[in-house]
């Protein structure tokens, strides 16, 4: 059995002259929380799609437990649950009988799991899909995944109608997944809860990879943010290698340091500093300096 | 009118509009169709004047298709080969837009939209009603062009005044039920409710109608309902305009009423709330129950549909046998290889209209798969451990056992309708060309499966599309015109025509076995393309 719960390779998908997935190679580890980053059209969807067998590859292969998707679809699809980021039900059936319905087609479940989650997420599964709104019918599909018990989940958007409630909720269950040895992949806007629940993001911009890497390792590359205060005005750092000052008044600047502090450290020994605070980058950070105006690429 | 409610107008136009000049070419085509078959079945003074008496006597055919007044003059006959027809498809028509203009926008939320610019709930819907009123003068427009230009044919020879006559009361009933689709839609929420509260409107018209037109003695009944006072507006036949009074009256009261409500409700919602259902129904646990979950309701008014027809022909198998005994629909037939007459003659035009039906039941429920697809839904399902192959043969198997249950009730209710009527069928006849019946709809659903394997968005046209044309291809061709070359392109040319003729085992093989194949074809291909979504 392999090791690995996804693995792409030369991942190509084209329609007509657009080519919507570039060669992408990505592996996810079995158990791993896997964050898809980029941003609209960026191809993460398109991935998703071509590894739930739904569209066929252009070029490339990809594996789910070591099962070629396109081969064999159905042994893939005995591993994993799907919430797509709009979530179409069928309007005259009631929750009960989506999640009854999901439960019975996949052959596998938790029911029990499966009621506790429905009282967690605050679903009123005897109402028919037609009357329940956007965020409640996303409810309804993340709570039939996350009951499967799926080997590995994917999640396409899956927190975009929810209240900040019930997307705490999904992260305690995602945390509750992987305590359990599921994997799973996301791909989300929201960058906070990337940022909280994955251990490793890849980072897609027009169909191609661009990183993939753990947040730490990220983190370490990308640059500091530093908050000054001096006593009197403050000095010019501009000329400093490394800095890109962000803010300047009075006796406060605000910096930019990728590649170590010492050059700042030296430059600043003969100044009086009052106070300084340092902090790593958030993902936000990082994401908008890597699709940001004027975004330097790694 | 602000820029705000000109955008409201404009939003709906298109569909209105596009609508309108549908309905109204395929208005036109039916009067052309009949009118122009009229002199070729009924060549003879003697010929006519039988039908006359036949069906003008008939108050069971009365109470169906409304009063059969000078059926021995074209208009006449005309009128009454289309009245009840046109009328119930116009109303349907308008009855669906609005619904689908007003409560279909809300259902979506585009509504919302509308309600925030700068404009009145009231604006709004005036401005929706006014792209309406645009569709419906569309409709108007473009049937009396056709029905005029066919008027100038010697042989036909309607005046001007009686195409526009026509053209009118198609206007009027129109108008009347795109109203009620209007208040139902302030009424009812979503829009399927709103758009069942106006078919039953239209139902009890129709009930009501039939109450007044079942025998003499009831005909004031027949002034209670809408349906009613369009039958005794009698184009073609009269030009009587009383009956564009009461019209024209419900209409601005029905406007009235529409317009004092839109305000008293919330936006997305209706008077009447969707209550929970009484009983909680068993969860469909594999996609069986899912199609019966989904299309039961569909295929249960499909199966009433067919069998209310299908008790009407037998019903009325006996004198209407007696007619195109007396009629030159024998030689027509003839053209078609129908070589019998009498009533076995009729019952095989009756057939052949069955397997129309059919043929509509079994290609539009497929198409639903593609619906099902183009929507998302099929996301769900096809990341299960199910064969997306099987998802597609699991379906098309479905609608064939269905279209094969329908056509086994067709010839049995057939069978019973005759012998209610007096006449005698062999019921194992009749069972047999029931069964016949359903090859052309068995091709046609192997057809519509592989159309939706490779095209979704063409699966719902098509089906549509391939029985009308097959169907007008037979209907040309047997009214002898050149379209007698084209008919071994009609589905129904290779129809065996039971019990007029006998069982054609090749025939049916042959057809079924199209069906078969391009079904076959179509499962080895759906796996192996991309799934689509809108």
């Amino acid at each position: 059995m392999s090791d690995f719960a996804i693995e792409a390779h030369g991942l190509t998908k084209r329609f007509g002259a657009t080519l919507a997935l570039d060669h992408l190679d990505l592996v996810v580890e079995a158990g791993e929380v896997f964050g898809l980053l980029g941003p609209n059209g960026a191809g993460k969807t398109t991935a998703i799609r071509l590894l739930l067998g739904l569209a066929r590859a252009s070029e490339g292969s990809i594996r789910v437990f070591g099962i070629d998707v396109a081969a064999n679809p159905v042994r893939a699809h005995r591993r994993l649950a799907y919430v797509p980021g709009e979530v179409s039900l069928w309007p005259g059936l009631t929750g009960h009988d989506c999640l009854e319905l999901m439960m019975s087609l996949s052959g596998r479940g938790d029911k029990a799991y499966r009621s506790e989650l429905v009282d967690r997420f605050h679903l009123d599964p005897t109402r028919k899909i037609r009357t329940l709104s956007k965020g409640n019918r996303q409810k309804v599909a993340l709570i039939a995944a996350l009951a499967s018990r799926a080997d590995l989940l994917v999640f396409d958007e899956p927190t975009s109608g929810l209240d900040p409630l019930m997307e705490r909720e999904f992260r305690v269950a995602v945390q509750e997944a992987t305590q359990r040895g599921q994997t799973i992949l996301l791909s989300s806007h929201i960058l906070s809860e990337v940022d909280a629940l994955c251990s490793k993001v890849a980072l897609l911009q027009n169909g191609k990879l661009i990183e993939v890497a753990t947040l730490d390792a990220m983190r370490a590359i990308a640059s500091v943010r530093v908050d000054l205060e001096f006593e009197g005005p403050a000095p010019d750092l501009a000329a400093v290698p490394g800095i890109k000052v962000m803010e300047q008044r009075d006796g406060h600047v605000s910096l930019q340091v990728s590649g170590g502090t010492q050059a700042l450290m030296a430059a600043l020994r003969s100044t009086t500093v009052t106070s300084l605070l340092s902090r790593e980058a958030s993902l936000e950070e990082l994401f908008f300096a890597r699709y940001g105006p004027g975004a330097t690429p790694p | 009118m602000t820029r705000a409610a000109f955008a409201t107008f404009r939003q709906g136009l298109n569909r209105s509009v596009m609508g309108g000049v549908m309905v109204g070419l395929v208005a036109g085509l039916m009067v052309a169709s009949v009118a122009g078959s009229y002199n070729t079945l009924y060549p003879t003074a003697q010929s006519r004047e039988d039908l006359s008496i036949i069906f003008g006597a008939n108050h069971a055919v009365s109470a169906l298709f409304g009063r059969a007044t000078s059926l021995n003059s074209l208009g006449g006959f005309t009128n009454f080969k289309l009245g009840t027809t046109i009328t119930i498809t116009i109303a349907l028509w308008a009855l669906l837009l609005a619904t689908r203009l007003l409560r279909g926008e809300e259902d979506a939320g585009r509504a919302d939209w509308l309600v925030m610019s700068d404009q009145s709930r009231r604006d709004v819907l005036m401005a929706q009603m006014a792209s309406m009123v645009t569709g419906i003068v569309a409709m108007v427009v473009v049937t009396g062009i056709i029905v005029m230009a066919i008027g100038r044919e010697a042989s036909v020879g309607f005046s001007a005044s009686s195409a526009w006559y026509f053209a009118l009361s198609l206007g009027a009933t129109a108008m009347l039920f795109a109203l009620v689709g209007v208040l139902s839609s302030q009424f009812f929420a979503p829009r399927h409710r709103a758009s069942r509260a106006g078919g039953i409107v239209l139902g009890v018209a129709y009930g009501i109608r039939m109450v007044g037109d079942a025998s003499a003695a009831t005909a004031w009944v027949s002034w209670l309902s809408p349906l009613g006072w369009i039958e005794s507006l009698n184009p073609f036949v009269t030009t009587r305009p009383f009956g564009f009074i009461p019209i024209a009256c419900l209409s601005l009261v029905l406007a009235a009423v529409a317009l004092l409500s839109v305000t008293q409700r919330d936006v997305g919602a209706g008077f009447f709330e969707e209550r929970a259902p009484r009983h909680v129904r068993q969860p469909p646990r594999n996609l069986v129950g899912l199609f019966v979950r989904l299309e039961g309701v569909t295929i249960s008014s499909w199966f009433i549909a067919l069998g209310v027809t299908a008790l009407l022909f037998g019903f009325v198998a006996k004198s209407a046998g007696t007619v195109v005994a007396n009629s030159s629909i024998a030689q027509v037939l003839k053209r078609l290889g129908i070589a019998a007459s009498g009533m076995n003659t009729y019952l095989s035009i009756a057939f052949l209209i069955t397997s129309v039906l059919l043929c509509l039941f079994a290609t539009i429920t497929m198409a639903g798969f593609s619906d099902e697809e183009l929507s998302g839904r099929l996301d769900l399902v096809a990341t299960s451990p199910t064969p997306r192959a099987k998802l597609l043969m699991q379906r098309s198997i479905l609608v064939a056992l269905a279209v094969l249950i329908g056509s086994l009730l067709a010839g049995m209710v057939v069978s019973l309708g005759v012998m209610c009527g007096g006449g005698h069928a062999a019921v194992f006849t009749m069972i047999e060309a029931g069964l016949v019946s359903a090859s052309p709809a068995l091709c046609l659903l192997g057809l519509i499966t592989l159309i939706a394997a490779i095209r979704p968005r063409w699966a719902k046209a098509a089906g549509p599309t391939l029985v009308m044309a097959s169907f007008v291809i037979e209907v040309a061709a047997g009214i002898g015109t050149s379209a007698h070359g084209l008919l071994p392109l009609s589905v129904f040319h290779w129809m065996a025509t039971v019990p007029a003729g006998s069982f054609d085992l090749a025939s049916t093989a042959a057809l079924i076995a199209i069906g078969v194949g391009a079904g076959l074809v179509g499962v080895w291909i759906f796996p192996r393309r991309d799934l689509q979504t809108r």
